[in-house]
């Protein structure tokens, strides 16, 4: 019988995908236009700025028809859109080189750095939050909330400082700066990592303490299951679902601590480019990177709702 | 004193202070609030005074957090800042709740077209991860401590303006708002005086956390070099400058730090303590 059901759960599934893939379309439009009447607004004429500033009037006049700045902003933008799709970003005001070839290399640190971090993030949120939750009220779950305000607390770039300071400098067990080998991602992924390590473990905890209350967990206890097996099949599964909510949201926290972690720890990531072009106005690469962040940002939250869709039958039924 | 203790603030008075961690960070709100005024008097030293036979020393007797790469004095430093990180973070996150709170409860309370179009703008603003739209605002508006200002309170808007939403759609149904409007009540009175209280407490525990992250976030904008001027007190300004001499001099790092971790837990602190105390749940 349930071999039967398989197909139409499919369906279901597939429907559901689409309609919010289909949703995401206009967000992403919008956003992407919204980011490009942004950098329009920045005061300054950015033919004068590509021209560069000893450039003749009609120097600068010839920049601005062969770029098309002299278009309606639509066109502009409906421009810039198609050629995005195709791959070109633009090219960069300050080093004259494609957008694109410069963001390609800085893909791979910036990307990396955010899975290790969620990575350790996760694993220990849960442990802490899961401690909490069994030793509610109790000294554990008083030190685990603690050290969980505290992660949310403390400011990244002090924290990453800090860590330098007395992990590479002091005890030099890891090196200062740049990302050479494995090790080198040890100190950046526990900074970046922190704040998020902390939510989760807020969120573990006051989910596992509100699941674990549900008569389902009793009669699971009732009927011989060890305790491990009542919070691990039953409790922390039935959690899960908020909680993968929560790594969602905090991608969006990664992308920004990103931005923080690589300057503090000279890493030639997306987020440092990001803070250099702006002191250089290299408004072509920012714009390019805004739309870059916000779109894998959306993506995310829609793998999340996804897969919160798999996990949470009310909501793909509905 | 029978009769307060009955009362609603009697009963969160009782709730809130069996929160000590909550109390003792309301004390140093509190004490926060008193260097912010008399700093300049309290601070033993002036902050801008340079002493260069005396740049980059350890913390001792005299100068008891040490002294930056001009010969200043730390300590100083640090207590005169405080007047800077918190009237930036309470300017910035009061004018996001101030707008956000109006455009939360018009939206919900209007429905329709308004309604929507205005929640596809948050959805919009929810699409940048939030210390990036501060960057990008920054990046339009200019490097400057106003400047952040604004970016800190634009990002903080959407997060106001849902709250206050989500208030309005649940308490618009209820009886005695109902009831309200039967006999006559003008819109602008339902939503302001009938509704806006009902969702007081959760404003004002959002209001709490949000000055923390308003606090880190004006610091890390200054660290980044988009914020304050790295001649201004202000912490995260100061830890930029102290990162050049980590090596010798790791207290110039240490201190502004700690400041912002202090200030920054506290206000969690005391928001962790308000809920607890104002939610119905916990009692």
């Amino acid at each position: 019988m349930r071999f039967a059901s398989i197909p139409h759960r499919v369906n279901i599934m597939l429907r559901y995908f689409i309609k919010r893939v289909l949703q995401m379309i206009p967000l992403l439009i919008v956003v992407s236009f919204v980011i490009f009447m942004f950098i329009r607004m920045i005061p300054g004429d950015p033919a004068r700025l590509i021209a560069g500033f000893d450039a003749t009037y009609e120097e600068v006049e010839a920049i601005r028809r062969m770029h098309g700045l002299d278009d309606p902003l639509i066109v502009q933008y409906a421009r810039y859109m198609t050629n995005l799709l195709s791959g070109d970003m633009g090219t960069s005001l300050r080093t004259g080189r494609p957008v694109a070839e410069m963001l390609l290399p800085r893909y791979a640190p910036t990307m990396t750095l955010a899975f290790t971090s969620m990575l350790w993030a996760l694993a220990f949120g849960l442990i802490i939050g899961i401690f909490s939750a069994i030793f509610r009220g109790k000294w554990p779950d008083y030190m685990g909330m603690l050290l969980a305000v505290t992660g949310i607390s403390i400011p990244a770039f002090w924290m990453g400082l800090m860590l330098i300071q007395n992990f590479a400098v002091v005890i030099p067990i890891f090196s200062v700066i740049g990302l050479q080998n494995p090790r080198d991602y040890v100190l950046p992924s526990i900074t970046l990592g922190a704040g998020i390590m902390a939510m989760l473990a807020r969120t573990s905890r006051s989910e596992m303490v509100d699941v674990m209350s549900h008569d389902y967990i009793r009669t699971a206890r009732a009927k011989g299951l060890s305790e491990f097996e009542v919070i691990t099949r039953h409790g922390l599964r039935n959690s899960m679902v908020q909680i993968m909510t929560i790594v969602g949201l905090q991608f969006g926290f990664l992308l920004g601590g990103s931005v923080i972690v690589e300057r503090v720890f000279g890493i030639a990531g997306l987020g440092g480019l990001l803070v250099d072009s702006i002191f250089f106005r290299d408004y072509t690469v920012i714009q390019a990177q805004l739309i870059i962040f916000s779109t894998l940002f959306i993506f995310v939250n829609l793998a999340v709702d996804i897969a919160y869709g798999f996990l949470n039958p009310k909501i793909r039924y509905n | 004193m029978e009769n307060f203790k009955n009362t609603p603030f009697g009963e969160f008075l009782k709730k809130f202070l069996r929160r000590k961690t909550a109390v003792v960070a309301l004390a140093f709100i509190l004490a926060m609030f008193f260097v912010a005024i008399f700093g300049m008097q309290i601070a033993p030293y002036d902050p801008r005074e340079f002493d260069y036979g005396n740049i980059l020393q350890s913390p001792n007797a005299d100068n008891i957090f040490g002294t930056d790469e001009f010969g200043r004095d730390i300590f100083s430093r640090v207590l005169v800042g405080t007047r800077l990180t918190l009237s930036v973070s309470l300017t910035a996150v009061t004018f996001a709740m101030v707008f956000g709170t109006i455009l939360g409860l018009v939206s919900g309370y209007l429905g329709g077209i308004f309604d929507n179009i205005f929640m596809r703008i948050c959805d919009v603003m929810f699409a940048f991860p939030d210390i990036i739209l501060a960057i990008a605002i920054v990046a339009v508006l200019g490097p400057g401590l106003q400047n952040v200002i604004i970016a800190v309170a634009v990002f903080g808007v959407p997060t106001f303006a849902r709250i206050m939403r989500g208030a309005m759609l649940s308490l618009k149904q209820s009886l005695y708002v109902e009831a309200a409007r039967s006999i006559g009540v003008s819109s602008f009175r339902i939503i302001f005086v009938h509704i806006f209280p009902g969702a007081f407490s959760t404003m004002i525990v959002n209001y709490t956390m949000r000055i923390g992250t308003a606090v880190l976030a004006a610091a890390s904008l200054s660290f980044l070099g988009l914020g304050a001027s790295p001649t201004e007190e202000e912490w995260g300004a100061m830890l930029s400058i102290g990162r050049n001499y980590l090596g010798v001099a790791p207290h110039a790092v240490l201190f502004p730090g700690l400041a912002i971790l202090l200030t920054v837990l506290a206000f969690n602190l005391l928001g962790d303590g308000l809920r607890d105390a104002l939610d119905p749940k916990y009692k």
